[in-house]
């Protein structure tokens, strides 16, 4: 058994209302490394609204960083650190490249930004060039490693395709794999984050992850098919209108999972000019989310016997919550 | 552990793998540490069993003090096909690419200097000679065919791919590296079914002695005058673009900028240089390797040393140093890194408030001062005769003349008007004096003028060099000497200063250095791109930018982003390490570069002191002996002054 990945863009409505198509793109796969370890690898790009060919360069990206990946792990030696990070992307860059040169356009012509999250035992690594975001959770909790990343000024933004690409690369290596981990594009930055602290906010992923995390394989269709409806719902459409991605993996077995809690001090800032993230799923009302219990955001499909989700009687000590994601992963190991 | 065995059937135990290629790995051989053995990965065709067969009982004792020639061939079973062979074992050298490279024998090499260079193409020669004066050829010239020894001492490698004659049968070298091929064979297809020529390989060893002598530059490599010209180093080769000839304009192609000029090497070979890459080579007339001994035995023969640094190895034929020429353009080759500062001027043994004070203290000399108005009266000169004084004459002439006029006005009132000009003219004429004495006076002027000419300079020289005016003259020498120290101290902090606020930018340029070019993974930058770059001085990634790479020719924007992320990606590893950030040698450099003058200027001024009493001791003395002179000149000024009153017009 190994991660559960969950992936899906939608168009933004305002990519439909200029007739234009979805520009991110997305690429997640639970491949294997050289001793048959399950290895995480999550790619998600945005295509510039700016450039003329940003979506294609986006699905570029896609490919060459799969390409690169698959690889590398054909490598006896391989090591999750910022100089495979740097080469990762020095790949994406050729590939753009050199499709520009073919078709006679310049590298900015496909200009989009690139996030991954690889992740397998013994760690994992996080690379970001541009806006999006990944949020992590290793056992205490989400966390979002890498700061948003804005431009110079404060409608800009850094692009893989840009001359000081490798400069601005951002990346985090850990030596622990990840047990909940999500990658999503621009558009859902200001429903997954709290722009004002950085932090994951908590009441948009806990359902995503509980739902996928409890699904089985067979579900899978049906999971895409939801988070697709999640994606272009009303409630997300009101908050964006820009293409919108979302990449999630989680370390099945819920019950062995640490619970996300959710601290009321990471609240978004007061809702302001409806900068709140929605209450997705509930009527789409304005009041922002409460710490009771969240609304399931998605028809997350039944299983039967699934067990009552059993809460903590009492929030656990952070060392506690890593023993149990360590034995999360174990487990899956052994499974 | 893999055992083989010799053609002579004894087991030959193979040790750990030293290296791997694509043609065979090579192995240590634990029972002689002297030799190694090459193990094809692929079985073998009957020609090359016949030529690995051949060799070793072939070629003369001076081809096997030149090459790594097969001593014995190896079987997998006694009398079986060979598979392998043993060959002495080339160690404590370097590829000789490493040592034409600046950055890589500025790291590697310090202390070798350009006659060095020259040594190694010499000897880079013999071993070619070697190879050529048993028949044989090398074939596969390439950056990594030779190594090269600290002592200069060349081994060429790889010899079972030479083209081996024995008899009539030709083993074939069916191998070659594009950028080291001679124009004439440029694109063929494949190098199977070429017979090749010691000429050819003439091509790759003007190019290696090019490439050692010239700082690593490809003769071909250069600034593209003409479209089409530069994209590849194979393209420029087969047009024959050498781009340092004297026709090289004609030719399409510019030197890159601010190479070392040809003229470093004697005419006659920068003649050798043009033949080998031009139309005379490509038609089978290159020179030889040994016209190329010759005239290199003779160059490194003819250096000598420049007086600025021992690093600078200046050849014969050359008046002016080349290398303080290329400083003075700001191109370095050659760093005297070995140079012993200066001894630092210790500033602790120097008190310029305590000098300076004793300096202050010294009494002016007395002013050289004017004689004692003197009380002597002077006799003047006489006139000299028939120039009389005619004073009286002259009264009594005009006491006449008025007498006669009033006479004249009462005999006859109405004429008066006639009467008084008359008196008027008699009066004046009477005054008039004789043309002698008006000589005599401008004479006597002119004695006058030049004594009190001569006095004043007396007394000016005086007061120059033994009076008040030559100790402040001093005085004030010392007090700039004292700024300078001061401006000197005050620079030397601010160049100390500057070591730390540079410290993270040269500590960053210092880790980039380390990383070569021609040792790394970019994609697109083979050998022969290198080649390109370091023809343009680019060669680590301190080298690496945007608009340096770019604009090397063949360099788009694919390539030079690949070079300028690569550098990008190295400089992400870079952290800046405080402890070291400047170090004492940095340190001593600064203070070495100011602390020469400081010495200077220091020992100027603790002279300072005893030169002024020194002064003042001669000023005593010398005042003394010089009265008598002032004395006697201020006497022939009052000589003179009375001289003239004789003559004084009234």
């Amino acid at each position: 058994m190994t991660w559960r990945v969950l992936a899906g863009s939608e168009i933004g409505t305002a990519h439909i209302q200029t007739g234009r198509t979805c520009e991110d793109s997305c690429w997640a796969q639970v491949l294997q490394t050289r001793e048959s370890q399950p290895f995480l690898a999550i790619f998600v790009a945005d295509g510039a609204g700016s450039a003329a060919h940003g979506g294609e360069g986006a699905e570029l990206a896609m490919s060459a960083a799969a390409g690169f990946i698959e690889k590398k792990l054909k490598h006896p030696e391989l090591g999750l650190g910022d100089e495979l990070a740097v080469e990762c992307v020095q790949a994406v860059r050729a590939a753009i490249d050199s499709a520009a040169s073919a078709a006679g356009l310049k590298p900015r012509d496909y200009a989009c930004t690139f996030l991954g999250l690889l992740s397998f035992e013994r760690g994992s690594l996080l690379m970001q060039v541009g806006d999006g975001g990944i949020v992590v959770d290793f056992g205490d909790g989400l966390e979002v490693p890498i700061e948003p990343m804005g431009g110079e000024y404060a409608n800009m933004t850094y692009f893989v395709t840009g001359e000081d690409a490798i400069e601005v690369l951002q990346t985090k290596s850990l030596s622990a794999p990840v047990i909940r981990a999500a990658v999503f594009s621009d558009g859902l930055q200001r429903l997954a984050l709290n722009m004002a602290t950085n932090e994951a906010y908590v009441p948009f992923f806990k359902p995503l992850f509980t739902a996928l995390a409890k699904s089985s394989e067979k579900q899978e269709d049906q999971l895409v098919a939801a988070l697709q409806r999640f994606l272009s719902s009303e409630a997300v459409n009101q908050r964006t209108d820009d293409d919108k991605t979302l990449v999630m993996a989680v370390l099945p077995v819920a019950s062995n999972l640490p619970e996300l809690v959710w601290n009321e001090a990471a609240r978004p800032s007061a809702p302001a000019q409806g900068e709140q993230p929605p209450a997705i799923g509930a009527a789409a009302s304005e009041t922002p989310p409460d710490s009771s219990p969240e609304p399931i955001p998605m028809d997350t499909p039944q299983t039967a016997g699934t067990p009552q989700e059993a809460e903590p009687s009492e929030e656990l000590g952070r060392t506690a919550r890593q023993r149990l994601a360590a034995a999360a992963y174990a487990k899956n190991q052994e499974g | 552990m893999t055992t083989l065995f010799s053609s002579k059937g004894a087991e030959i135990a193979l040790g750990t793998q030293l290296g791997r290629g694509a043609e065979g790995a090579v192995f240590a051989v634990p029972h002689n540490a002297g030799l190694v053995a090459k193990v094809y990965h692929k079985p073998l065709d009957p020609l090359k069993q016949a030529k690995l067969r051949f060799m070793p009982g072939a070629g003369d004792a001076q081809l096997r003090s030149y090459v790594s020639w097969p001593t014995e061939t190896l079987h997998s079973h006694a009398g079986g096909p060979v598979v392998g062979f043993l060959m002495p074992k080339v160690a404590g050298r370097d590829p000789i690419h490493a040592v034409y490279s600046p950055a890589h024998r500025r790291k590697e090499r310090p202390t070798a200097a350009w006659d060095f260079l020259v040594f190694a193409a010499r000897n880079t020669a013999c071993a070619f000679e070697s190879v050529h004066s048993n028949g044989y050829v090398i074939g596969d010239v390439n950056q990594d065919s030779l190594f090269v020894g600290l002592d200069s001492k060349v081994i060429l490698i790889d010899s079972d791919s030479f083209q081996i004659r024995a008899g009539s049968q030709v083993y074939p070298c069916q191998v070659g590296v594009a950028i080291f091929t001679p124009p004439e064979l440029q694109g063929i297809s494949s190098f199977s079914s070429v017979v090749r020529t010691a000429n050819h390989d003439n091509f790759g060893l003007a190019l290696l002695i090019f490439q050692l002598l010239f700082g690593g530059r490809h003769p071909f490599s250069g600034v593209p005058l003409q479209r089409g010209v530069g994209e590849t180093l194979e393209s420029d080769i087969k047009a024959l673009r050498y781009a340092y000839a004297i026709d090289a304009a004609a030719r399409g192609i510019a030197p890159p900028p601010r190479p070392i000029p040809m003229t470093l090497v004697p005419p006659h070979l920068q003649a050798m240089f043009h033949a080998a890459f031009t139309e005379k080579g490509a038609t089978g007339q290159r020179p030889t390797a040994a016209q190329w001994v010759a005239v290199l035995d003779a160059l490194r023969t003819s250096t000598r040393k420049c007086s600025a640094s021992k690093m600078h190895v200046i050849p014969g034929h050359l008046t002016k140093c080349p290398w303080c020429d290329l400083e003075a353009q700001g191109v370095v080759y050659f760093v005297d890194v070995a140079a012993p500062y200066m001894a630092a001027f210790n500033g602790a043994s120097f008190d310029l408030t305590r000098v300076w004070a004793r300096i202050e203290s010294i009494k002016m000399p007395p002013a050289v001062g004017t004689p004692a108005s003197t009380t002597k009266s002077y006799t003047a000169l006489p006139l000299p005769a028939g120039v009389g004084s005619d004073q009286t004459k002259a009264i009594f002439i005009r006491i006449g003349v008025v007498l006669a006029g009033l006479g004249g006005m009462a005999a006859v009132p109405a004429i008066w008007f006639l009467i008084l000009p008359g008196v008027w003219w008699g009066w004046v004429a009477a005054g008039e004096e004789s043309e002698g004495m008006v000589e005599e006076r401008k004479r006597r002027q002119r004695a006058l003028d030049d004594a009190e000419e001569a006095y004043k300079n007396l007394l000016e020289s005086a007061e120059k060099s033994i009076g008040q005016r030559g100790f402040k003259a001093k005085l004030l020498t010392l007090s700039k000497l004292k700024e300078d120290y001061l401006t000197l101290e005050r620079d030397e902090e601010a160049g100390l200063a500057k070591l730390e606020a540079t410290a993270n930018a040269r500590q960053k340029e210092k880790f980039l250095e380390g990383f070569f070019i021609d040792k790394a993974d970019i994609s697109g930058v083979g050998p022969g791109r290198t080649a390109t770059l370091r023809s343009f001085g680019i060669e680590t990634a301190a080298d690496v930018s945007w608009s340096k790479v770019s604009m090397v020719r063949g360099f788009g924007d694919s390539l030079t982003r690949a070079v300028v992320d690569w550098r990008a990606g190295i400089e992400r590893r870079f952290v800046f390490n405080p402890s070291r950030a400047v170090t004492d040698q940095e340190k001593a450099a600064v203070r070495a570069k100011f602390s020469v003058r400081r010495a200077e200027i220091a020992a100027k001024l603790n002279a300072g002191p005893q030169e002024l009493e020194q002064y003042c001791r001669d000023a005593a003395i010398k005042q003394a002996a010089q009265k008598s002179v002032l004395q006697r000149s201020a006497e022939a000024v009052g000589q003179a002054k009375a001289n003239m009153a004789l003559v004084a017009a009234d």
